[in-house]
């Protein structure tokens, strides 16, 4: 009582040893909450980030290939940074499973543009399931899992309806490369424009435009079916544009020369 | 055992106060970084010049008493779905009981929509 009402304090417990033993315990719980934890927490961070960075990745390539498109620009070169997974080509004429997504446009009487492969230029992330395409100008996000998954869009293509002259333009892009192209790392993606190609059908009266868009191995359906129903309302990867007068199918085909 | 001294507590204390700025000051520079592109993109986007030199054409017809020609017409939509990937509407009329010239434009590629109703007296 006297020492406490000096203020003074007692040390006659207090053990240099005892103290150095409860702060190495703290220390190496520490270091093994964060090693549990805190670790595997941070890669999965890392891995939502490099997704996160490819996604406006996409984006970036997605302006280039607009640009090509739509601004008579023959070639484009961007540098860009592929982390925490890899990026490829699927080109328009490969055969494989990998390449059964297509196009088709058609109206009441007759294929406008029969079914047509559009290629891609692909993202698959090595630690988590997503897979990111530039596909037909739209940037489209497929997240995996046991049941297949669903996508989304995350950049949409320059389709129109100009409602005033009921013309509906549909830009068809597809992707091309000579060789099998894969890339981790720096990549310099070059593209060239190789082909243009403008059809339009005037139709008096106006008629239902119908597309389609099929895909058969993998799950970008649900983006463009998003999609579509910005036009009209569809329960499918199919929609029915009504009372178009004027049909402008515009197709590009951009070469990949290098990744 | 000497008195603890505990003036320097309010150093921690700064310390911690100011590492949580820090963390947060980041996270407000990445969104920030995330705005600029988007901002940037869309100012790119924006088809000024196209619509100027469009507009321009037409009033350049009108000067010369051309603007109804069909084909000179026909050639500005061509030439416009062709490299601006733009639809566009060009009419003239003319109200002889006001006696004045309407010509509405009307551009839209997708991105932009533009309507413009020029009127002259004459």
């Amino acid at each position: 009582m006297k020492n406490r009402k000096s203020g003074q304090m007692k040390d006659c417990a207090v053990s240099e040893t005892i103290g150095f033993v409860l702060i190495l315990g703290i220390v190496i719980t520490g270091i093994g909450l964060v090693t549990l934890y805190g670790y595997p927490a941070l890669m999965a961070q890392q891995a939502e980030a490099n997704i996160r960075n490819m996604e406006k990745t996409m984006i970036v390539l997605q302006t280039d290939v607009n640009t090509m498109a739509f601004k008579s620009v023959p070639y484009q070169e961007t540098t860009i940074q592929v982390a925490g997974g890899t990026l490829s080509v699927v080109s328009s004429d490969d055969g494989s499973e990998l390449n059964n997504k297509f196009f088709r446009i058609t109206n009441q009487t007759s294929t406008i543009l029969p079914d047509t492969k559009i290629g891609q230029i692909k993202y698959q992330s090595e630690n988590e399931p997503v897979i990111i395409g530039l596909q037909n100008g739209a940037v489209v996000k497929w997240q995996l899992d046991q049941s297949g998954g669903g996508s989304t869009m995350m950049s949409e293509p320059r389709w129109f309806f100009d409602s005033t002259s009921g013309t509906l333009v549909v830009p068809i892009t597809s992707v091309y490369s000579t060789n099998a192209l894969t890339n981790s790392g720096i990549s310099t993606v070059r593209l060239i424009l190789t082909e243009e190609k403008q059809d339009e059908y005037p139709f008096s009266p106006s008629e239902t435009v119908h597309i389609t868009y099929s895909d058969l191995y993998g799950d970008y359906n649900t983006a463009w079916k998003n999609y579509f129903n910005t036009f009209e309302s569809t329960p499918n990867p199919t929609v029915d544009i009504p009372n178009v007068n004027k049909l402008v199918v515009k197709q590009y085909k951009i070469t990949v020369l290098s990744l | 055992m000497a008195r603890l001294n505990d003036e320097g507590q309010w150093i921690v204390l700064m310390g911690f106060v100011i590492s949580i700025s820090i963390f947060i000051l980041a996270i407000i520079v990445s969104q920030s970084a995330l705005v600029g592109q988007t901002t940037s993109e869309s100012v790119l986007e924006f088809s000024k010049n196209d619509i100027q030199d469009l507009r321009s054409e037409i009033m350049s017809l009108k000067e010369r008493g051309l603007v109804n020609d069909t084909n000179l017409k026909d050639d500005i939509v061509s030439i416009a779905l062709q490299k601006q990937n733009a639809v566009i509407v060009i009419e003239n009329r003319t109200d002889s009981v006001s006696r004045t010239e309407f010509i509405s434009i009307h551009f839209n590629n997708g991105i932009t929509i533009y309507n413009e109703t020029y009127e002259e007296n004459y």
